[in-house]
């Protein structure tokens, strides 16, 4: 296997203050199974770092952790240097499965995420007005979730997460309940909306099995393997957008991931 | 016969379809081609071609599928740019068509309407669901019909 130079072995220290960092994160369930060993993940200013690992590996767990949902045995996570003990709005989700409430139409949707900050109605409702145009929704306001195809949807449930105006945004899968066709039209969108819109947004963490999506997307990929979980290599991309597949270094970045992710000691897992 | 957009397909398949022909393609691509690449069904992929060959964003023949220089543009685009593109090709298809020469009206009187100009893709169980979210994904999205309580009204 050819080792493309611009692939690290593990996690690099001594960057610049990072975005979101998480350092030395052990963790292991209640019932002392052990998920992750020393995992150390750092997202810089303006980055779009992916997460790829088996499944069952902990995946979405790690994202709980990193944004203070679930609190780690060991080590912690930060934000622009400053530990995270809870939930913050400055790090908001973007869930798997679609989560709109079908019972409020795309504006009170949209509106749950300011309201939930205690920001006033009348300002709610602009700063709701104005995450459903970032995401190309003007004129949805009024429609409710059925009324809408499963992409639009996904649509209103980003701009929930950016209305609460955070700086990081976790994805966890959040284009996989989709089929390819849409899900490849919305990665396209939601790249250019996430980091030419003018919002404080600095930084999106995308957690997904879909190797190409996340070659598609990442900056950075870090690769999870083995029980408990580490991190087994990091690779950064550097193939300018918008990407293709038929980019050399595309393939060969993708034979590099599907390599770390073999089972330890194992043949090829497809 | 007149032109319909095709009631399952969406403008996330539009930019899909529109960017995979164009960056993984050169452009042009056959459908079988295309379906491995996508790994979709013909039947997925179907609705979203004929949609917007009618548009005016590919040419369809013989299997053959390319990107016109419309569709590049629309890729390239802005997003209020694709809506002003989007709008502009929906004005001679139907559902868009009738809905144009009615100004504001309600599903009903959309379907009435179209019956009587021999559309029958919305003559279904399934057809008032179908015309609304055609009404929505396209009309609303592009900025040339919006919702008035229960009726829809053609925007100046």
């Amino acid at each position: 296997m050819r080792n493309p130079a611009n692939l690290v072995g593990g996690v690099g220290s001594g960057q610049p203050i990072s975005l979101l960092e998480s350092v030395s994160i052990h963790f292991s369930y209640e019932n002392g199974y052990k998920v992750f060993e020393n995992i150390n993940i750092s997202v810089g200013q303006d980055k779009f770092v992916g997460i790829v690992g088996p499944s069952g590996i902990g995946k979405s767990t790690l994202l709980r952790i990193m944004g203070g949902f679930l609190a780690p045995d060991s080590g912690a996570t930060y934000l622009m240097g400053k530990k995270i003990t809870k939930p913050t709005p400055k790090v908001v989700f973007v869930h798997q499965s679609i989560i709109t409430f079908p019972w409020m139409t795309a504006l009170e949707n949209v509106m749950l995420s300011p309201r939930s900050m205690k920001v006033p109605q009348s300002e709610a409702e602009i700063v709701a007005m104005k995450a459903l145009e970032d995401v190309g929704l003007q004129g949805f306001e009024e429609l409710y979730p059925k009324e809408m195809s499963g992409g639009m949807r996904q649509r209103v449930a980003i701009a929930r997460a950016l209305a609460a105006n955070p700086m990081v945004l976790l994805m966890d899968e959040p284009f996989s309940h989709l089929d390819e066709l849409t899900a490849e039209g919305l990665r396209q969108d939601i790249y250019n909306i996430l980091f030419r819109v003018d919002t404080p947004l600095k930084g999106v963490v995308l957690v997904s099995h879909n190797l190409t999506e996340v070659l598609e997307l990442a900056d950075e990929i870090y690769i999870l393997n083995n029980i408990p979980a580490t991190v087994v290599g990091k690779l950064v991309v550097d193939i300018p957008r918008p990407r293709s597949i038929r980019n050399p270094k595309f393939s060969e970045y993708l034979d590099f991931l599907y390599t770390k992710l073999s089972p330890p000691g194992g043949k090829k897992n497809e | 016969m007149a032109d319909v957009v095709d009631p399952n397909s969406r403008i996330a398949d539009l930019i899909g379809l529109l960017y995979v022909l164009n960056n993984m393609f050169d452009g042009k691509a056959d459908l079988y081609m295309l379906e491995k690449e996508m790994e979709v069904d013909l039947d997925e992929l179907m609705p979203i071609v004929y949609t917007a060959s009618m548009m005016g964003f590919v040419l369809f023949e013989t299997g053959d599928l390319s990107i016109t220089p419309l569709g590049r543009e629309l890729i390239k685009s802005s997003i209020k740019t694709r809506k002003e593109l989007i709008k502009k090709s929906l004005k001679d298809l139907e559902p868009f068509k009738t809905a144009l020469s009615l100004g504001e009206f309600e599903l009903e009187n959309l379907l009435e309407a179209l019956q009587e100009r021999g559309v029958q893709t919305f003559n279904s169980p399934t057809g008032h669901h179908d015309v609304e979210l055609t009404l929505i994904e396209w009309g609303i999205y592009s900025g040339l019909l919006r919702k008035d309580g229960d009726s829809f009204v053609v925007k100046s």
